[in-house]
């Protein structure tokens, strides 16, 4: 750790550090740009919640009076350590704090088959949270922020998101079939959402930390995926695009007709949920020697987002089967070396 | 942090307490450009959707 933690850790805290990785290859740039939105942005706004929902286990910094009450030793009977003591640490009354400030090292996943097994721990951690604390969700407390509705509402908007893009893509295609300008009306209104929504959190993440933004701004801007970004485009700018798309439909001799446009509109309804299937087949052809090529490409067309997705939709189907809970530790090849 | 602790006097010759100052400092002036960063991601927002209302929809 570098010196910055020479500062005072108050009594019944829990100090934590943001851990931004070198970025040699295009997994860890992602991770990189991940981070700074994870960490140094969604932590930071925690803290002024009150209600932290976790801090990684890799750079948690307890009192000795905190590990006594909760329980004189780290809860290893999920996947998920680092979260249920943040959690237990909120519960027995005493202050988590993030140090946005601080720095650790860390060495990250460099390729999909990595970064899945440790996402696909960290989800199953996430559904066994969820379920443990089932009666302290949404019940606010006096005692501690975690039963607050903001905090209910930070925690399940992430956990539930595979849902709510299955959800939408289905509710979009359903209305495509029954009511079709309804349904280009909540299209709109989505997107032009999503498109807000990506805007701020892109340009404010890439200022929060210019010098990871250096390396990991093509990650950041290609984070929902190619053609998702294409999508944003669309409902931002969509007399500009309408003129592209035909132009490109005259290009390839395709003719711009009623069954081609409805193509392409039932299409872009089905990708929020398709994105999810198309992260999780960059995973499959990674593990194909001669086709591992296609995997960033992928990545990069469907989006690092919905890869996320997916892996949180495989925790739930994991857990739902009861899966053996193993300890896929994140793969340590000892490159990263300090500057 | 005892007073103690915070007169040790470090390689550089300031002492700890000078150190731990000068870095709550610094992060706080950081948590305030945050604050402007923060106020110019929405100003960029606004500008993209005013773009799209005037010329593009």
């Amino acid at each position: 750790m570098e010196p910055k933690l020479t500062r005072e850790i108050t009594p019944g805290s829990v100090g934590e550090c943001c851990l931004i990785p070198t970025p040699p290859n295009w997994m860890k740039r992602f991770v990189g740009y991940e981070y700074i939105t994870a960490q140094a942005a969604a932590r930071r706004s925690q803290n002024v919640l009150g209600a932290m929902a976790c801090l990684a286990g890799g750079a948690q910094l307890h009192t000795r009076a905190n590990l006594e009450a909760i329980g004189g030793q780290i809860d290893t009977s999920s996947l998920a350590e680092d979260t249920f003591t943040t959690f237990k640490t909120q519960l027995a009354g005493n202050r988590v704090v993030f140090d946005g400030n601080a720095t650790v090292w860390a060495e990250e996943p460099d390729n999909i088959d990595g970064l899945w097994k440790q996402r696909l721990r960290w989800g199953r951690g996430n559904v066994q949270v969820s379920f443990r604390y089932k009666h302290m969700w949404f019940r606010p407390s006096p005692d501690h922020g975690l039963g607050s509705y903001s905090s209910g509402l930070f925690w399940f908007c992430l956990f539930l998101l595979p849902i709510f893009k299955i959800v939408a893509s289905a509710s979009l295609v359903a209305l495509f079939f029954i009511d079709f300008p309804l349904s280009w009306a909540a299209f709109k209104m989505l997107w032009i959402t999503n498109a807000i929504g990506y805007i701020f959190i892109t340009s404010f993440t890439l200022m929060i930390d210019p010098e990871t933004a250096r390396n990991t701004w093509r990650e950041a801007v290609t984070f929902p995926g190619l053609i998702s970004l294409a999508i944003i485009h669309y409902t931002l700018f969509p007399r500009f695009f309408k003129w592209a798309l035909l132009e490109v439909l005259e290009l390839v001799h395709i003719p711009a007709s009623g069954p081609v446009l409805r193509s392409i509109i039932l299409f872009i309804y089905f990708w929020l949920a398709a994105s999810m299937l198309a992260a999780w087949a960059a995973k499959v052809v990674e593990s194909r020697r001669r086709l591992r090529w296609l995997s960033p490409p992928l990545v990069y067309i469907s989006g690092y987002g919905p890869l996320l997705c997916a892996i949180m939709f495989t925790s739930y189907i994991k857990e739902a089967r009861g899966a053996e809970m193993t300890w896929d530790k994140t793969e340590k090849t000892g490159k990263v070396a300090m500057p | 942090m005892s007073a103690d602790h915070l007169l040790i006097r470090l390689a550089d010759g300031r002492t700890a307490g000078e150190v731990h100052d000068e870095e709550v400092a610094a992060d706080q002036r950081l948590e305030w450009g945050l604050l402007v960063k923060e106020i110019i991601s929405i100003c960029i927002v606004v500008a993209v959707l005013v773009v799209r209302h005037l010329w593009f929809v």
